[in-house]
């Protein structure tokens, strides 16, 4: 036995290390028998690179051996033995030798989820020794289709995360939350950090991305303390690799198609209905107070119309007018009232207007490469995204450069910066709502263009009743509206060797948003004046955010087995958003649009400023004995600028797991063919969160209140709440990752219980307090939920491969503890109805202690059925409906409400809990299929459980809007005619409450599964390529928002609760190809 | 550097860096310093008239809608019919969380707690200021009583909130009543000698805006919470000091109306609207030039030139345009534009015509055109002199004296040169028949100005049973409105408003 003096130094002790272990092998190698034979052969990975360093292994013995720098291995090995090529990152491989004495391997990369490595806040890990909770995203979804904001890839692709796209605007950010938010309402989003920076996905180029984590549990996100509540998304920006140069271009080109648009009346149908909707109106209300606007007058079923320029066509026919049946879309219909009379019209397809044709353009190139001293990646991009709606885009100009250079050997220099130039159009139509609902709703006696006398169109558009509800043609380019935005995101590193084993790292970013918006309004008709105000109006929003870290990092095995691994830092973190805007008016022309040549001012020009400063104290220690027990334990010590007495916070966490398939006993079960894989874990830890308190809130404010004689107004607009305490989330977190069939199955599962305690949230008062809610600790909101992450390699073989995973996650929030009052349970809010259980009146929705968070919950009348005719009608002669204007006066074709407590009136009381307006569950499916070189990836998400209320729907069948057109469905409503349906008969604005008064009818499930993207591509290596300098290519072609298989009304099932108009995800076709040279 | 530098020291020694986050907001005002200055106050004062007039259109609906003024044909779906047909119940709530009142009262009540404690450079000044303060905190609670019954009495504002005491009930309408009295009390004491105006406008609250709040106020104690004659002696006196303090009846009625003379001697209190500041709601009492322009005036001129950029929702009952539709009354066009489907040949309409009519649009608040679009800036009068010399008619007739001078002071200006008093005076009459004339000629004389249904609630609720054909007297509750469900949800301590099933 050899005697080791006391080592002087580290490098000595792994020197000697190193020393032990050839010996050790060597003895191996001596120690095995005869009949052997020498098999050599190359290791590399997919790319044809070579795999330095990765390991053979004679399986069931311990023989082995690790290849070369050029990837050469060599062993000692039987006829018929299974060697077992493994490589950190890549999937391991087995092969049986045969006759041959040379075996090349190629190594595919490893998707098992269990070995990734994962970005953990500061610092990474190998899955495999990790506790806590956190997601890594699949990036191949970024690399297809043209993506206009990155954070639309997350989608059902994350366990416990819910990515709802709000909008088809390109540009936009869809909304995340994760585990169902920390607060009451269900809201709250993640803590977004770009490279360590906190920024957002807005404006993000997508292929600049090398990676997505989101760190789920709070023994995880305690590391980022104060903001990470709602979870940590952390996106890593590509940089160069050691070794590997690159010139990679893509190019993708994608067409956007419309979705279905609701299927609306035609003119005929639209007047025939409307006009005996306003009878049946006269007849309930005993009034003809409609009669000359909108029978007799120039609206859109009213015959009080011209031949030539009223907005809308309708007109009795008469000898005069009749010529006009001559040219396209005239028609005529008897009028319903007075069937001796010919209603003459024009049939225009209005709905489509709001459309125009839009196209994509996607390019982007991108430089990098690096050797042992220094890496570098230069990304370039250009995007002209076109929106679906009229005058609505996004475009993009991004250039980013990663540069890293080892000064000195111990001391390494990062250097970043991304700037991006961004102009964000929105259709100047005016919201969505006013797009979808009102636009697109319009009725087809409109008029698009004006006819000229003879009965022809002329070229001249008709502009309809006003801009809010005319004629999107006439006013696309009346009111022009310019975005540009500049973010700049730079950060310089330094990572200095202290000492062996021992790294200090001092990081400093600046980051800077400049937003710049300006309007200007030509001259434009609207209800026939020509309106000459000309608002021109800019404004300016920028922000700028500085944080400096600091970091000491010391990474240790002490003897063989006690890994640890322990970090402290410290952070400061400073925001300020200053904004200005300006507005002038009545400029003496359309020429000049800029606010220089407005005769005065519009309003009162404005600046506004504000500060925010977090200082922070972390560490970290992550220890594990041989793999196989698992502990990390996370502080950090945060103050906010926000809070006023009580500024800082400490916030702790802890994870332990243990990988039980690293244990002896595991092996003697004999069960790693089934189980590869078991690691059961567990992790509790603090967060803090002070995002839901406005920046000065605590001080109180004397709000302005607008001008009064000039003079600007203040008042008392939020109390004094100095002592408020951080709001704390602490959550239990229970796990189990479990790797089947050698890793062919892999699931992690998760069960969660997060009790935000002294929620920072809106405490309802009594309305004399003069306010209806004040933001203090208003309690425990506790989110309940489990998540599933499931992935299967289906077949691997050299030929064909298949992956399928699943996603699939599951959340309840309950009100834990409210603060005491005089209600039972502590109650805040909410309403009163019918309890058939205990035959009294329930309070339902608002906060209990103990039961769920009611703020989601719907509660409707129910419509039992459509009295069929005046017997139905007369059984219910005595009944009082206390919405209606006549509380017995009811007709043939009216709803019959459930009278649920058969008192015999309609009153509050019979109203029902019908649902919720956030899902039950949501997650999502895809599929990796690859043959040779073409791989097919198919990708879908679903929710299930909310209920959606169409206003679009709603809006038109209760028609109090007097000029909107109605969803078809009104064809099947009751007439004497149709007596036997569930839609109520149609009455000019819905006098008989069958519609707006919520009725259960309208509550539509939004159950739905979307087919999200398809892509199949095909590539070409550098063999089959004749060209020398290029390396690979790829052609693929994607198909994004393909499908929804739903049953809702409405375009956009993800969005549930009261929808008023929507910009849905338009059906986008891409092509793509990629070059790297 | 250094700064770098002393932060890692410091944050690697857990040292809190504290000072780091003191901060102080540039563009916020908080608690800290606002009542401290005369600026404070008159930042506060301006707070309480923008906020007053957010109220405005609520004070018209609660005021007129839901009588007998509306109803009639709109060119759009009409607005708040629910008021005008007086569909309401516990189930229906109109106007739910007090119409935001509190929140008025509660800015009234925090100037009325600091101001006294600053020091003015002109003490008038801040008597003149409490004087207001005190008179819109009447007005409002005046309002509320008159709407809801029993509302809670709050007179301090409530910055420390404690989940365990925060419920208030309803305080009776007697003491409702008492503290009206009181704040009014409190006003005049404040103005004591001063009838002044403040800054000469009558966009402010004044001694004459108290009195006539007084006068108005203490009817309604007299005759419908059994004050008697005390609360009316008390009126009339109130009422008859007004003339002393700078008012003074226009001389002809459309000349009340002119843009041009929105400051004019007739207006007691009016809110204040100008263009970037605050338009009022008579937009909705104009229309869409789609519908206006094809029409015809009562006067047979075309509309085709006629600007407009507003919304018709509100249309004059068929009753409100027979009563006025008499054209020597210069009432009849200068309170409505008659639109008609066609020019009559020439001749228009000078006699409604129920067949022909199609709608009307407000002619007192037409407001003005700016850059080829209307806007709704006229000042809209609270109170007017007008109404004042109608509400000494109305208190002399219940002391039993004789109210026709001031009937026929109204009627002589309305008619004009037109008058002819043997035809158009009014000669004293039974009770009865004074209170009819009275409510008649207000009616004619304040139609759409937000009176009407406080006349006929004020006169008594038989007036309310026979002139608002929804309201019968069985369905009594129907003249105060419910609360919802949601404001006894927040303050358990609530009851529903007598009437309404709980």
């Amino acid at each position: 036995m050899l005697y080791i003096k006391q080592p002087n130094n580290m490098k000595q002790t792994k020197n000697l290390l190193k020393s032990i272990l050839m010996l050790t092998l060597m003895t191996l190698c001596l120690s095995v028998y005869g009949q052997e034979k020498i098999v050599k052969g190359k290791i590399t990975d997919e790319d044809n690179e070579p795999l330095p360093g990765a390991s053979v292994l004679v399986k069931g013995s311990t023989t082995g051996s690790q290849s070369d720098f050029d990837g050469n291995y060599s062993i000692n090995a039987k006829t018929g033995d299974v060697l077992i090529f493994s490589y950190i990152g890549y999937a391991v491989q087995e092969i049986t030798i045969a006759n041959q004495t040379e075996i090349n391997v190629i190594l595919g990369e490893d998707s098992s989820v269990l070995d990734e490595v994962v970005l953990i806040g500061y610092n990474s890990q190998s899955r495999n020794t990790l506790a806590t909770s956190v997601s890594k995203l699949d990036t191949k979804i970024l690399e297809t289709s043209t993506r206009s904001n990155a954070a639309t890839a997350l989608q059902g692709t994350i366990a416990g995360l819910r990515v709802t796209n709000n909008t088809g605007q390109p540009g936009s950010t869809p909304s995340i939350i994760l585990r169902g938010g920390t607060t009451f309402g269900g809201g709250g989003s993640p803590l977004i950090l770009i490279d360590g920076v906190p920024g957002s996905f807005y404006a993000l180029n997508s292929d600049d991305i090398e990676s997505m984590e989101v760190l789920k549990d709070a023994a995880s996100t305690a590391i980022y303390g104060a903001r990470a509540a709602d979870g940590v998304i952390l996106i890593t920006t590509k940089t160069g690799k050691v070794g590997k140069s690159n010139i990679i271009y893509r190019y993708r080109t994608s067409i956007n198609k419309e979705r279905e648009t609701p299927d609306y009346l035609s003119a005929g149908d639209f007047i025939k209905y409307n006009r005996q909707a306003v009878a049946y109106y006269n007849e309930a209300s005993g009034k003809t107070n409609f009669n000359g606007s909108f029978l007799n007058g120039p609206t859109a079923f009213g015959t009080g119309n011209n031949t030539t320029d009223s907005s809308f066509t309708t007109q009795f026919l008469t000898d005069a007018n009749k010529y006009l049946l001559n040219f396209p879309g005239w028609q005529t219909i008897a009028d319903p009232l007075d069937p001796s009379k010919q209603i003459l019209f024009q049939e225009n397809d209005f709905s489509d207007l709001i459309y125009q044709k839009s196209v994509s353009k996607d390019h982007y190139l991108s430089f990098d490469g690096g050797n042992e001293k220094g890496t570098f990646y230069l990304g370039l991009g250009a995007l002209d995204n076109e929106g679906l709606i009229l005058g609505s885009g996004f475009k993009r100009y991004s250039g980013k450069f990663t540069g890293t250079y080892k000064v000195l050997d111990n001391v390494k220099v990062t250097a970043s910066v991304n700037y991006i130039h961004s102009n964000l159009s929105l259709s100047p139509l005016g919201s969505n709502s006013t797009i979808f609902r009102r636009l697109a709703g319009q009725a087809n006696t409109n008029r698009i263009y004006v006819n000229n006398p003879d009965g022809s169109l002329s070229s001249t558009l008709s502009p309809g009743t006003n801009s809010g509800f005319g004629n999107p043609l006439y006013y696309q380019d009346k009111f022009k509206r310019k975005n540009l935005e500049q973010r700049l995101s730079t950060s310089l590193a330094l990572d200095w060797d202290l000492i062996e084993d021992l790294r200090f790292t001092l990081k400093g970013s600046h980051f800077t948003i400049n937003n710049h918006n300006e309007s200007f309004n030509l001259a434009y008709l609207s209800g026939g004046n020509l309106n000459t105000s000309r608002t021109a109006s800019a404004s300016l929003g920028r922000t700028l955010r500085n944080q400096l870290t600091a970091l000491l990092n010391y990474k240790k095995t002490i003897g063989e087995n006690h890994n640890f691994n322990v970090l402290i830092g410290a952070e400061y973190y400073k925001n300020n958003v200053f904004g200005f805007s300006g507005s002038t008016r009545n400029s003496p022309s359309d020429l000049i649009q800029t606010l220089n040549a407005g005769a005065e001012a519009n309003g009162i020009p404005s600046t506004y400023e504000s500060d925010e400063v977090i200082v922070s104290t972390f560490g970290q220690l992550n220890y594990d004995f041989n793999k196989k027990y698992l502990v990390g334990l996370t502080f950090r010590r945060d103050g906010s600028s926000r809070l006023g007495t009580e500024k800082f916070g400490f916030f702790p966490g802890a994870s332990f797991g243990w990988n039980v398939h690293n244990e002896k006993f595991f092996e003697s079960l004999n069960i790693d063919n089934v189980v590869n894989a078991i690691k059961p874990r567990i992790s509790y830890g603090v967060n803090g969160k002070v995002s839901s308190l406005g920046l000065y809130q605590v001080y109180g404010a004397y709000g302005s209140q607008g001008l009064y004689d000039g003079q600007t107004g203040y008042a008392n607009t939020g109390l004094p709440t100095l002592d408020l305490l951080w709001e704390k989330s602490a959550t239990l977190n229970m796990g189990l990752d479990l790797g089947l069939f050698n890793n062919k199955i892999s699931i992690i599962g998760e069960y969660f219980i997060r009790d935000v305690k002294d929620k920072i949230a809106g405490l309802t008062l009594p309305i004399y307090t003069g306010f209806s809610s004040i933001t203090t600790n208003n309690g425990t909101l506790r989110n309940k939920g489990i998540e599933l992450t499931l992935e299967a390699n289906l077949i691997r073989n050299n030929n064909l491969s298949w992956d399928v995973s699943g996603t699939f996650s599951k959340v309840k929030s309950y009100a834990q503890k409210l603060p005491e009052n005089d209600n039972d349970l502590n109650r805040q809010s909410g309403t009163q109805i019918y309890d058939p259980a205990t035959g009294d009146l329930q309070w339902v929705g608002g906060l209990q202690q103990g039961k769920r968070v009611g703020y989601d919950i719907v509660i409707a009348y129910v419509q039992d059925y459509i009295y069929a005719n005046q017997a139905e009608v007369d059984a219910h002669a005595s009944r009082d409906d206390k919405l209606l204007r006549g509380a017995k006066l009811r007709y043939p074709g009216d709803v019959a409400w459930k009278d649920l407590n058969n008192d015999n009136i309609i009153d509050f009381k019979d109203r029902q809990v019908l649902g919720r307006t956030t899902p039950d569950f949501v997650g999502g499916f895809s599929s990796n299929l690859t043959y040779k070189r073409f791989n097919l990836y198919v990708k879908t998400d679903f929710a299930v459980g909310h209920l959606i209320r169409n206003n679009l729907r709603e809006k038109g069948l209760a028609q109090t809007q007097g000029n909107l057109n109605q969803f078809s469905e009104v064809l099947n409503s009751w007439t004497p005619e149709n007596t036997e349906t569930n839609v109520p008969r149609f009455v000019f604005v819905d006098y008989q409450r069958n519609m707006s008064r919520g009725s259960s009818y309208f509550w539509e499930k939004g159950d739905y599964l979307a087919l999200r993207e398809v892509t199949i591509s095909y590539t070409l290596s550098a063999d089959q390529l004749k060209v020398k300098t290029l390396k690979a290519l790829k052609l693929y072609l994607t198909g994004s928002n393909l499908h929804y298989f739903k049953n809702t009304t409405t375009d956009t099932p993800e969005l549930g609760s009261f929808r008023q108009g929507d910009f849905p995800l338009p059906r986008t076709f891409t092509f793509g190809i990629d070059i790297t040279l | 550097m250094k700064k770098i530098i002393y932060f890692i020291v410091c944050s690697f020694l857990l040292y809190s860096c504290e000072q780091e986050l003191e901060l102080t907001s540039p563009s916020t005002l908080t608690f800290q310093g606002f009542w401290d200055t005369e600026d404070g106050a008159k930042g506060g004062q301006a707070g309480l008239y923008t906020n007053f007039r957010s109220s405005a259109s609520i004070f018209w609906v609660f005021g007129e809608v839901r009588s007998d003024i509306y109803g009639g044909a709109t060119f759009e779906s009409p607005a708040d019919t629910r008021m005008i047909e007086s569909t309401i119940s516990s189930t229906s709530v109109p106007y739910g969380n007090w119409a935001g009142f509190y929140t008025r009262i509660h800015r009234i009540n925090d100037f009325i707690l600091n101001v006294p404690n600053i020091e003015f450079s002109n003490p008038d000044e801040k008597s003149h200021l409490m004087g207001q303060a005190y008179g819109l905190r009447a007005f409002y609670y005046y309002t509320m009583l008159k709407t809801w019954g029993d509302v809670p009495i709050i007179t301090e504002p409530k910055f420390n909130i404690d989940p365990s005491d925060i419920n208030r009930a309803r305080s009776p309408k007697s003491e409702v009543m008492n503290l009206i009295k009181a704040d009014i009390q409190a006003s005049l004491t404040s103005f004591g000698a001063d009838g002044s105006y403040w800054n000469n406008k009558r966009i402010y609250w004044s001694k004459a805006a108290t009195l006539a709040l007084k006068g108005d106020a203490y009817i309604w104690s007299g005759n419908i919470l059994g004050g008697g004659t005390a609360d009316f002696t008390e009126a009339k006196t109130a009422l008859q000091q007004i003339s002393g303090l700078g008012v003074s009846l226009e001389s002809t009625f459309p000349e009340i109306w002119s843009f041009s003379n929105q400051n004019n001697d007739e207006f007691i209190f009016s809110f204040s609207y100008e263009q970037d500041q605050a338009t009022n709601i008579y937009r909705s009492l104009t229309g869409r030039g789609t519908e206006v322009q094809p029409k015809f005036d009562q006067s047979g001129n075309s509309m085709s030139d006629f600007t407009t950029n507003g919304a018709n929702r509100y249309g004059p009952s068929e009753k409100i345009l027979l009563l006025l539709d008499d054209p020597l009354d210069s009432r009849s066009t200068a309170t409505f534009i008659k639109l008609y489907q066609d020019d009559n040949g020439g001749a228009g309409y000078p006699n409604y015509d129920a067949t022909a009519y199609v709608g009307a649009m407000t002619n007192k608040f037409l407001g003005t055109v700016t850059g080829g679009a209307r806007i709704s800036t006229n000042n809209v009068p609270l109170y007017r002199y007008a109404d004042v010399l109608l509400l000494i008619a109305e208190v002399k007739n219940l002391l039993g004296e004789d109210p026709s001078t001031e009937i026929n002071t109204i009627r002589q200006r309305a008619y004009g040169t037109n008058y002819n008093a043997a035809l158009h005076a009014y000669t004293n009459g039974t009770k009865v028949a004074n209170t009819e004339a009275i409510l008649e000629e207000r009616f004619k004389e304040l139609a759409t100005e937000g009176k009407r249904w406080w006349d006929l609630r004020r006169a008594g609720d038989t007036y309310v049973y026979d002139n608002i054909q929804y309201i019968s007297s069985s369905d009594s509750h129907l003249l105060q409105l419910p609360i919802s469900i949601d404001m006894i949800g927040r303050n358990p301590l609530l009851v529903q408003t007598t009437g309404y099933a709980e």
